[in-house]
């Protein structure tokens, strides 16, 4: 089977890439590749999709935008940095593939993300299980009296909610209080070893932000505008970010 | 022990302050016997081996350093540092150990400096995904030559750190510290990690015995860019050497902790996870940590990389007069070109001080050399324990008692090192209080000391040929360790052979040539007229031959140099002094018809416009250049819109419009090059393309340029044209020469098809022109290598003498060469190699005869004039002539050139008739030794 | 390199013309025809030749004035990143030595280039000897010859 030429005119253009160049700093050194392959060496994703993040660029390069902002190849990567980490010219790979993302419309990004967005959405929680405060709040009580109860040594452990004024504002992800919340505890219990001063909170309190992952930049912001805010309200110092 | 710490003053008369670390040792005294360093019990990491063993306090940099001396290491010694100890003083022989010894500052009245402070090897400690450092089989380049060689931690029996077993699968990842400006700040191509991975993956092969060994090489673009490089590369290939164009993220400990894991993604996009024994890092060349001390006491000015900042008309010149800077400082380089530009520096600085030439120096004085044909054969035998390198093996008091019972020995001795300076003069009194008139020193081979004995043997009035070599070291203790008594045995029968020998030895007069003060430089181009500058600056009467009408070669059409300096007001300026020069004498429409002679005295013919002309002259320069070739594929010489570089660069030079309306240009590298006909790199092209697609974007900014490469060898800070090539949006598509591009013309459309691996898929681009990358070739050469004997390669360039050693010079005496005609090189090399040949050119030059080694043919009334020696000849020294012999009988009979003649003995050996001997190997001689070499066999 | 006439040279030295002619015919006097009827004498050449006759180095001196003057070309070395070398005037003699900084490879091979065309070398190296990195390696490129 011979495959088609691609072929490419005189006035060829990489309008994709350009136009991620200048929203980069240094362009994301998008143009400085050299085809040395470490970052595909590296990459968890390399092969997923007949992808990887060499071939991703290179067709960036060329010019092949219509190809590029289909494959579902930048759904499988995970942002994890593995590639500029090595890159000798330090080439922004994550920034193109996170806005090759952006420009899927919404309703076609992965279903799974886009509905776990959705529901972060719905309440001040922010959970993308859709939990709300006092779901959580009656969870982390139940779970803190057992511990009370059955566990020596723990009989004072905290777990405080809403607590104005403590230092340290923790978060969680939802999926602890949903289905396995006495993986919530020992957290609790270093909090306590350490002495800190800490709190949960019914506002802001999922850790998790689907609406990252899902490129959608405005409610990304608008989530982790909530979470500060609820840092903000109880008076908190820190937020320690679990995520 | 030393370093500079200050300087004032300017070119001619600089005031350096040097300051002298105290070695603790008495230079004088210490005969490097090593007990002071067996005795001290103090151990540090060896920085020589890069710590990968110890050393003590008291130490000798390597076995065969020199100065021979041992120093202790202030920093570390026990006594220095705490006031306790001092076992080394107790012990030493000679006392040497001098703890009293200061830092002494010494002010050092010069005219100029040379600054070659050389390289420090990138430390890839903070690649953390490499593991350096945390797992054990991964080592440096550096650290790997240490393992590997006989001198190193292992004696030369590799193995890998972690358990000390032979590896079996290595794995050598390139360009770690260059080339990335994400970890490290090091953008440039250190130039040499390509060629010395290659290298140690070959080797490694000598040192692993038994099927089933490895080398792998993850590159990223090999570049194996000198001359005679592909072919090594090619060959390393042929050899079972494995390269993979692909680059490891991680590299992982093996299991138990032993050997490595890598993973990598092929070309094509595979992910492979392979298991190495061993892993090398081909680390990088950075400069060395007090390079900002240096630049600031000399108030250098250095590039963005901490290298020197040199032009590329004058490469060994700094921002300062009279400071010249050489080596791996000056830019990262191999050892050849470092032989040749420190030549280079050579001469800047003696053109500088060329009123003072001979100054300061002196020609060492002899007393006359006493006549010895009267005398009885008195030998004298010296048996050298050459510390423990032969006495750990040789019993040589044995030896020494067996050499005082054979015939003429008047007088044994056995010397810890017979080379030490003590020795030497107590040889030299041990010469005259026992009248010895031939002297044994059975010891290392000649090639490392013979010419110092001959030294000794001279400053006593003795004949320096009346000294033998026993070589009980090299062919003897070193490869036999594993028996010292049958090498005993041996070295008896070396010392009686060479007994043998001396015997028969005759005092033999060296030869001494004329030189005639004046150079010829075959060649007008730039290499030929900047060697004759720099030949007629130290006031040399230079004779430039151009077989054209106009000086200048090749430089007319190129318009930059690497670094973007503009050439044709360089080569215009260069011109007019080269014409104006009263030095020189430019002959145009020239070239040699004849010539003869040899070293210091060439004579011959010139044809000039037509006429002809006699010269003579001391030494030649051949700098008779190179050209472009014409491509044979591409549609070349079909379609108008298919060019070469000088044809683009003509066309950005005289009518750049054209070229900024097109909208989309491909270049093609490797067109004739790296191929069966030419399996060579032409070197320049690379950049050149890089040069040149910067140039077209600054022209048209939306221009589409594409590069069509197989391996892009920007080396050194060219490196730094490529990343902007690239940032300025030009793409790079490799091939390989199984699936070249393909250009076809489409009515009047022409378009490049090649096959891009990464996006392994076919492309098609439309094109206003392709520019091929032709090979370079040299400018042909036969007449001037008839008429001369000396020689090209199998490409057709011409050849030094040895590429690392004698990089400038000819293999015939006074024959140097430079510039493209030795192989494609850009025009700050050219420049570079043009003034090194006119600094050896200059040595001999500057002397107003030569002394030549006596080892030479010389012909007996035996022979008859058969002639079978000449043709067997290499150097062509002997010719026929007519002769009249004693009877009146006129026949022919050979005469050898001794200034030709190199003494191989080739002559000698075919010759039936005992016609002709070599001085110092005659027939009898040699006779002599195999009788005595046989005596103990039945 | 003094250039001298023959009678000029007798007479300095206060001998026959004949015996300068057959000094340099026999070799005892190294010196080298030229044009004008003179002779180019090395100037070490010529202290050597005095010590063994016993002729005092003043002649030397003397002589000096006869010596070859430098080109008339651009001076000698090249101007910074100025290709165009600016006319340096030296008021003084330069002194005939040089420093070299570094003993490896390249400092090495410099070094004897300057000493075997009549410089004075000081080679510094910091380490307590020379032979750089080329000396840590086992083997060289591209003819596979051991380094040391």
């Amino acid at each position: 089977m011979t495959v088609e030429s691609v072929k490419i005119g005189k006035e060829r253009k990489s309008i994709f890439k350009d136009k991620v160049m200048q929203l980069l700093p240094d362009g994301g050194n998008l143009n400085a590749c050299l085809t040395c392959g470490a970052c595909a060496s590296g990459c968890p994703a390399t092969g997923l999709a007949d992808m990887d993040p060499r071939r991703f660029l290179r067709m960036a390069a060329m010019g092949l935008d219509d190809q590029i902002l289909k494959t579902e190849w930048v759904w499988n990567c995970t942002l994890c940095w593995r590639c500029i980490y090595v890159c000798p010219m330090k080439i922004d790979i994550p920034q193109l593939v996170y806005h090759a993302r952006k420009s899927w419309p919404r309703e076609e990004r992965p279903k799974g993300i886009r509905a776990s967005c959705d529901m972060a959405l719905v309440n001040e929680s922010c959970s993308a299980m859709g939990a709300s405060g006092e779901d959580f709040r009656m969870v982390v009580e139940d779970v803190l009296e057992e511990v009370r109860a059955s566990q020596p040594g723990w009989e004072n452990l905290t777990a405080p909610i809403n607590k104005a004024g403590a230092e340290f504002f923790l978060n969680q992800n939802s999926r602890e209080p949903v289905t396995e919340p006495d993986e919530m505890v020992p957290l609790w219990k270093i909090m306590s070893t350490v002495g800190a001063d800490w709190t949960y909170g019914t506002k802001g309190w999922a850790a998790e932000n689907y609406c990252m992952f899902m490129a959608d930049d405005e409610n990304w912001e608008r989530i982790v505008r909530i979470k500060a805010k609820a840092v903000d309200d109880l008076g908190c110092k820190y937020w320690v970010n679990t995520e | 022990m030393s370093e500079v710490v200050d300087v004032s003053g300017e070119v001619g008369n600089f005031v350096v302050k040097v300051k002298k670390n105290p070695r603790y040792i008495d230079m004088e005294k210490c005969i490097a016997c090593g007990l002071c360093a067996q005795k001290c019990p103090r151990k540090v990491d060896d920085e020589f081996n890069l710590g990968l063993n110890q050393r003590t306090s008291a130490y000798i940099k390597y076995g065969q350093s020199v100065p021979l001396k041992y120093a202790i290491d202030g920093e570390t010694c026990i006594y220095l540092k705490r006031g306790k100890c001092k076992a080394c003083e107790k012990f030493c022989p000679t006392s040497a150990i001098n703890f009293e010894d200061q830092e002494e500052i010494v002010d050092l009245n010069v005219g100029a400096v040379i600054l070659s402070p050389g390289f420090k090897p990138f430390d890839p400690s903070g690649f953390d995904f490499y593991g350096y450092g945390k797992i054990p089989d991964v080592v440096t380049s550096l650290e790997y030559e240490r393992l590997l060689s006989s001198g190193g931690p292992c004696m030369g029996h590799l193995v890998r750190p972690s358990d000390h077993r032979e590896p079996k699968s290595i794995a050598w990842i390139q360009c770690v510290g260059s080339r990335n400006t994400n970890r490290c700040e090091n953008g440039y191509c250190s130039s040499v990690c390509c060629m010395y991975a290659i290298k140690e993956a070959l080797v490694t092969a000598e040192h692993i015995a038994g099927e089933g060994l490895k080398q792998s090489i993850f590159y990223m673009d090999i570049r194996s860019h000198g001359k005679d490089f592909d072919r090594f590369y090619e060959s390393a290939k042929a050899k079972g050497v494995r390269f993979v164009k692909a680059r490891p993220h991680t590299i992982e400990a093996g299991q138990d902790n032993c050997g490595v894991t890598m993973r990598y993604a092929q070309e094509d996009g595979q992910v492979m996870i392979e298991h190495f024994d061993m892993a090398v890092l081909s680390i990088g060349l950075e400069p060395t940590t007090d390079v900002k001390q240096l630049a600031d006491i000399f108030k250098l000015d250095l590039n963005q990389y901490r290298f020197a900042k040199t032009s590329d008309f004058s490469p060994a010149c700094s921002n300062r007069p009279g400071v010249y800077v050489a080596g791996a400082f000056q830019t990262p380089k191999a050892i050849p070109r470092a032989v040749t530009e420190a030549s280079t520096a050579a001469v800047e600085a003696t053109t500088a001080l060329i009123r003072s030439r001979g100054e300061l120096t002196q020609q060492k004085i002899y007393p006359s050399e006493r006549s010895i044909a009267n005398e009885e054969v008195r030998i004298g035998v010296f048996i050298c324990s050459c510390g423990i390198n032969i006495s750990g093996i040789i019993n040589v008091d044995e030896v020494a008692r067996y050499a005082r019972s054979l015939p003429h020995v008047v007088h044994v001795e056995n010397n810890l090192f017979s080379c030490s300076a003590d020795t030497q003069e107590m040889m030299a009194k041990k010469i005259v209080e026992h009248s010895l008139n031939r002297i044994i020193i059975a010891a290392c081979t000649p090639r490392t000391h013979e010419a110092l004995f001959q030294e000794t043997l001279q400053e006593t009035g003795l004949n320096p040929y009346l000294v033998e070599m026993a070589n009980i070291r090299n062919q003897n203790a070193w490869v036999h360790q594993r028996e010292p008594e049958m090498a005993t045995a041996k070295a008896k029968d070396q010392v009686r052979m060479a007994i043998a020998k001396a015997a028969l030895s005759v005092p033999i007069e060296r030869t001494k040539v004329n030189v005639i003060p004046k150079a010829l430089v075959i060649g007008g181009g730039v290499a030929g007229m900047q060697t004759a500058l720099s030949l007629a600056d130290q006031n040399f009467e230079t004779v430039l031959l151009e077989k054209s009408d106009r000086l200048g070669g090749n430089a007319w059409k190129v318009n930059t140099t690497d670094q973007g300096e503009a050439i044709r007001p360089y080569l215009e300026s260069l011109i007019k002094r080269v014409e104006t020069h009263s030095n020189i004498q430019v002959l145009k429409n020239a070239s040699v018809t004849s010539a003869k002679g040899s070293v210091g005295n060439f004579s011959g013919t010139v044809q000039v416009n037509g006429g002809q002309r006699e010269i003579a002259y001391g030494v030649a320069v051949l700098a008779i250049g190179g050209r472009e070739s014409r491509p044979e594929e591409y549609l070349f010489g079909q379609d108008p819109r298919v060019i070469t570089h000088l044809d683009l660069d003509a066309m950005l030079r005289d009518d750049p419009a054209s070229l900024k309306k097109a909208q989309s240009i491909v270049f093609i590298q490797c067109v004739g090059s790296r191929d069966e006909r030419r399996p060579y790199c032409s070197r320049i092209c690379c950049t050149h393309s890089v040069k040149a697609v910067i140039h077209l974007k600054g022209l048209n900014p939306k221009m589409n340029v594409y590069v069509l490469y197989r391996d892009i060898r920007t080396y050194g800070e060219r490196e730094d044209l490529y990343r902007k090539a690239r940032d300025l949006g030009v793409l790079f598509i490799s091939y390989g020469p199984e699936r070249k591009p393909a250009v076809s013309l489409d009515g009047k459309d022409l378009t490049v098809k090649t096959y891009d691996p990464i996006l392994r898929m076919p492309i098609s681009i439309a094109v206003d022109h392709v520019v091929l990358a032709a090979a370079m070739e040299a400018n042909d050469s036969h007449e001037l290598t008839e008429l001369y004997k000396c020689a090209a390669n199998a490409d057709g360039f011409l050849n030094e003498a040895h590429p690392k050693l004698r990089p400038v010079d000819m293999s015939v005496d006074g024959l140097f060469v430079a510039g493209l005609c030795n192989y494609p090189k850009p025009l700050n090399e050219t420049i570079a190699q043009a003034k090194a040949a006119a600094a050896r050119a200059a040595v001999i030059l500057s002397q107003t005869e030569m002394t030549l080694d006596a080892i030479k043919s010389f012909v007996t009334d035996k022979c008859d004039g058969c002639a079978l020696c000449l043709d067997v000849c290499p150097y062509r020294a002997i010719k026929l002539e007519n002769y009249q012999a004693a009877n009146g009988q006129g026949h022919f009979r050979i005469a050898t050139d001794k200034a030709l003649c190199k003494g191989c003995g080739l002559c000698s050996a075919t010759c039936p008739k005992g016609g002709v001997y070599v001085h110092g190997f005659t027939m009898d001689q040699l006779r002599a030794q195999v009788v005595a070499a046989l005596e103990d066999v039945a | 390199m003094i250039a001298i006439h023959v009678g000029q040279l007798a007479r300095k030295l206060g001998v026959h013309r004949n015996t300068v002619t057959n000094w340099i015919n026999s070799g005892k006097l190294k010196a080298t025809a030229t044009v004008g009827k003179k002779y180019l004498i090395d100037k070490n050449v010529f202290r050597i030749f005095c010590r063994e006759y016993g002729i005092s180095e003043n002649i030397l001196q003397e002589l000096i004035g006869n010596e070859t003057v430098p080109s008339k070309g651009d001076l000698p070395f090249t101007q910074n990143l100025n290709f165009n070398s600016k006319e340096v005037t030296m008021s003084a003699k330069p002194i005939g030595s040089v420093l070299v900084v570094g003993g490896g490879i390249a400092g090495m091979q410099a070094t004897l280039d300057l000493a075997n065309s009549g410089y004075f070398v000081h080679l510094v190296e910091k380490s307590s000897g020379i032979g750089g990195a080329m000396a840590q390696l086992d083997k060289t490129f591209p003819t596979n010859d051991c380094a040391m």
